[in-house]
C-alpha cells in the first residue's frame, strides 16, 4: 500500500478511464469525490483480503456491492473471500451472479468449475471448465484444473496433456510445475518428474512439497543422501512436516533394521536413535533399541 | 504517452528488479488500452514487492476475463500467468520467458535422458492406446499386516495373524506381477515389525493407485465369524467397524487437525476433492474385493465398512484393509492356517485387482 498513496489519484482516474470490468463506474474525466472514495474502499478491501483480514475485507466488500450490485470485480472479491471462509453456498451465488451478468468473466466460471469440484460434482465442475475454455481458449487455468481432475483420476497421459498445454499458455506456476511431476511419476516416468520437481524447486524453493516427493525420486534412483538431504531440507523449513519426518524415519529404521540383519548392531543402535529424532513414537525404534540394550546387559 | 512508455520500457531493462518501474509501466500500458502489458507489469510489480496491492489488484481485476495479445509485445511480456522473473529459472527451462539476447540453452544430461524417457512412453502408448476412463490403477502396494513383535491376532491354536497377513499379501504379489502393466509393491517380505507410517510411506514412495492390507480379525465373542473389508472415512460406519479400527490402529497418537488461519485456499480445496474422490474409489474397490471373496470364500459375508485407519487415512490412494477371516473362532482359525485357504484368498484378491486394473469401473 506504501507506494500506491502518492501516485493514488492519477491512477483512479485512469482506472475509471480504462476498464469497463469496473462495472457501473462510468468513464468520466473528473474524478468526484464519490468516486474516490468508493475506489479507495475498494482498495482498501482488496488490500485486507491480500492480507488475510478474511473478515475485515468482507465487510467492506458487502457493503460495496450494495451500492454496486454489478461491480463484478467486487463481487468476485466477495465470493472468493467466503470461498476461503468455507461459506461455499455464498460464494457460488455470487460468483453465479457474476457469470450470469458476464458470458466472459472467466474468474466467476473457473471458481464455479472449483467449487462444483469441492462437492464432488466432476461432472459439473468439467463443463465449467470447457465453458472457460471455449470463451477463453489460451486459459492456462481452465487448463490446470482439467489436469488436477484427471491426475486425481490417476489418468497420466490425460494429466501431463493438460498440465503441458496450461505451461504453453503461459503458466509457470510452481504448482503446474509440481503437479506435472507428479502426472510423471504415476506414468513411471521417473526422470521427466525429476526434472519438473526441479523446475518446481527453480521458482519456489520452499515448496516442501516438491522437495519430499523429488527426495523419493531420487531415492529409488539410488541417491539415498541427496533424498535424506532434502528430506532435512523439508524439516529446516517446517520442523513438524509429517510426511518428511515418516519419510527419513522409514529409511533409517530400514537400515537400522539391515544392519542389526547383519550383526552390526553399533551401527543399528545409531541409526535407531536417529530414528526416534524423526519419529518419538516410532514402535521399531523403541523395540530394538530395548532389545538392544537388553543383549548389552546380558553379555556383560 | 508512447514516450513516456519507451522511458520506462527502457528503465525496467536496466532495472529489471525495479519494482517502482514496473508498477509505472503497468498503469502506462493500462492508459493506452494496452492491457496484456499492463498485466505483466503489474504481476512483476506485485512479485517483487508483496506491499504493492494495487498492482496485485490490478492484476486480479484485469485477468477476470481474457486479455487479448497485442502485437508489439517484448519478449516475456505476453505472458499472462505467473511468471517468475525474479526466480533463478531452471538451467533446464528452454522457455519462452528467456529474455532475448541469453545464449541458447544447452540440454542437461538430465533433460536429454527425460526427453528420450518421453519419446519411448510416447511410442508406447501410441502402441497401447487407453480409451478408458475412471480411476486408473497401474501400481499397487499390498501392506502385510503386522510383523516381528507385533503377532496381531492369536487364535487359541496359536495361529498368528501376522504370518497369515504375511503369506497371503506374498502369494498375492506374486499372482498380481503377472498381471502386464501392474506393478506390485510389498511393505514387508518377511517377519520383522514396519510401523505403521512406514507402510503407508511405501505407497507414497512409489505413488500406487491402490494400497491393500491384509488382516485377520479377532473377537472376544468366540462366535463371530467372517470376512470383511474396510475403507477410509472421517467417521466409522459403526460401532464395530469403530473397534476394529481401534484395534489395527494401536496405540497411536493422532496428528491433530490441520486447520490455517488465513482461511483455505485453491490447493485445499482440491486436496479436499482429491481425497474424498480416493475414499469414493476406495470404497468402490472394497465392494468389489468383498464381493469376489464372498462368493469364494466359505467364510460368512459380514459386508463393507468404512472407519478412520490409520494406514488407509494416511495413503494419498484409495486404500482398503481386508479381515480375511476371525482367528478367536475356532473353524476359521484352522482353515486360515491352511496353505490352500490362504492361496485361494490370494488368488481372488488379485483376480478382482486384475479386473479392476484392467476393466476401470471405479
Ligand atoms: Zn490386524
Amino acid at each position: 500500500m506504501r507506494q500506491l498513496r502518492s501516485a493514488f489519484p492519477f491512477l483512479l482516474a485512469l482506472l475509471v478511464l480504462a476498464i469497463p470490468a469496473w462495472g457501473t463506474v462510468q468513464p468520466v474525466r473528473t474524478v468526484t469525490s464519490a468516486q474516490e472514495q468508493l475506489e479507495s474502499r475498494i482498495l482498501q478491501g482488496a488490500d485486507l483480503h491480500y492480507r488475510g483480514q478474511l473478515d475485515a475485507a468482507r465487510v467492506i466488500f458487502e457493503e460495496v456491492v450494495v451500492g454496486q450490485p454489478n461491480n463484478e470485480f467486487c463481487l468476485n472479491q466477495l465470493a472468493l473471500i467466503n470461498a476461503k471462509q468455507e461459506r461455499f453456498e455464498v460464494a457460488a451465488a455470487l460468483f453465479g451472479r457474476v457469470a450470469a451478468q458476464s458470458p466472459d468473466n472467466t474468474f466467476a466460471r473457473i471458481w464455479l468449475g472449483v467449487l462444483h469440484l469441492q462437492r464432488g460434482e466432476t461432472a459439473e465442475a468439467q463443463a465449467r471448465f470447457a465453458e472457460v475454455l471455449r470463451v477463453d481458449p489460451g486459459n492456462a487455468g481452465a487448463c490446470y484444473f482439467l489436469g488436477v481432475m484427471a491426475a486425481v483420476e490417476h489418468d497420466g497421459v490425460s494429466a501431463v496433456r493438460w498440465f503441458r498445454k496450461a505451461q504453453e499458455l503461459g503458466s509457470d506456476d510452481p504448482e503446474t510445475h509440481y503437479r506435472l511431476a507428479q502426472a510423471f511419476l504415476s506414468m513411471d516416468m521417473p526422470l521427466n518428474a525429476r526434472l519438473e520437481f526441479e523446475r518446481t524447486l527453480a521458482i519456489n524453493p520452499r515448496h516442501t512439497k516438491a522437495l519430499h516427493d523429488l527426495g523419493w525420486v531420487l531415492y529409488n534412483q539410488g541417491f539415498g543422501e541427496e533424498a535424506k538431504a532434502l528430506w532435512q531440507r523439508v524439516l529446516s523449513l517446517n520442523p513438524d512436516d509429517a510426511q518428511a519426518r515418516t519419510s527419513l524415519a522409514k529409511v533409517h529404521n530400514d537400515a537400522a533394521f539391515a544392519a542389526y540383519e547383519q550383526g552390526n548392531r553399533e551401527k543399528a543402535a545409531a541409526l535407531w536413535k536417529m530414528t526416534l529424532q524423526y519419529e518419538h513414537d516410532n514402535k521399531a525404534a523403541r523395540y530394538y533399541l530395548q532389545k538392544l540394550d537388553r543383549q548389552a546387559i546380558d553379555s556383560e | 504517452m508512447d514516450e513516456a512508455l519507451a522511458v520506462l520500457r527502457q528503465a525496467a531493462g536496466v532495472e529489471p528488479e525495479n519494482d517502482f518501474v514496473h508498477g509505472l509501466l503497468g498503469r502506462a500500458f493500462l492508459a493506452v488500452g494496452k492491457n496484456r502489458q499492463a498485466v505483466f507489469h503489474f504481476r512483476r510489480a506485485a512479485m517483487l514487492n508483496t506491499d504493492d496491492t494495487y498492482s496485485r489488484m490490478m492484476v486480479d481485476l484485469l485477468t477476470q476475463r481474457p486479455v487479448p495479445a497485442e502485437d508489439d509485445l517484448l519478449p516475456g511480456e505476453g505472458a499472462l500467468h505467473a511468471v517468475t522473473p525474479n526466480a533463478t529459472q531452471p538451467s533446464s527451462t528452454d522457455s519462452p520467458y528467456a529474455s532475448p539476447g541469453t545464449t541458447p540453452h544447452v540440454p542437461t544430461d538430465l533433460e536429454r535422458l527425460a526427453r528420450q524417457e518421453e519419446e519411448a512412453m510416447a511410442e508406447r502408448l501410441g502402441a497401447h492406446p487407453s480409451g478408458r476412463s475412471g480411476y486408473r490403477i497401474r501400481r499397487v502396494v499390498l501392506d502385510a499386516g503386522h510383523g516381528g513383535f507385533d503377532s496381531g491376532a492369536v487364535g487359541a491354536g496359536g495361529l498368528r495373524e501376522k504370518d497369515v497377513n504375511l503369506a497371503v499379501a506374498v502369494r498375492c504379489a506374486e499372482l498380481l506381477s503377472r498381471t502386464p502393466g501392474l506393478r506390485v509393491f510389498l511393505t514387508r517380505t518377511a517377519d520383522y515389525y514396519v510401523p505403521l507410517s512406514a507402510r503407508t510411506a511405501v505407497a507414497n514412495q512409489y505413488s500406487a493407485d491402490l494400497f491393500v492390507s491384509f488382516h485377520c480379525n479377532a473377537s472376544t465373542n468366540r462366535e463371530a465369524q467372517g470376512m470383511e473389508t474396510y475403507s477410509c472415512s472421517e467417521g466409522a460406519s459403526s460401532k464395530e467397524a469403530l473397534r476394529v479400527a481401534q484395534f489395527e490402529n494401536s496405540v497411536l497418537k493422532y496428528d491433530p487437525a490441520v486447520s490455517g488461519g488465513g482461511g483455505v485456499d485453491i490447493e485445499d480445496l482440491l486436496f479436499r476433492y482429491e481425497r474424498r474422490r480416493h475414499w469414493q474409489a476406495a470404497a468402490m474397490t472394497a465392494a468389489t474385493l468383498q464381493r469376489t471373496l464372498a462368493g469364494v470364500l466359505p467364510f460368512p459375508d459380514r459386508g463393507i465398512h468404512a472407519a478412520d485407519f490409520y494406514v488407509l487415512r494416511k495413503a494419498r490412494m484409495p486404500a482398503i484393509l481386508l479381515e480375511t477371516g476371525f482367528l478367536s473362532n475356532g473353524a476359521e482359525e484352522r482353515l486360515l492356517g491352511t496353505p490352500e485357504q490362504q492361496a485361494r484368498i490370494a488368488v481372488t484378491v488379485a483376480d478382482a485387482i486384475g479386473r479392476l486394473a484392467g476393466g476401470g469401473g471405479l
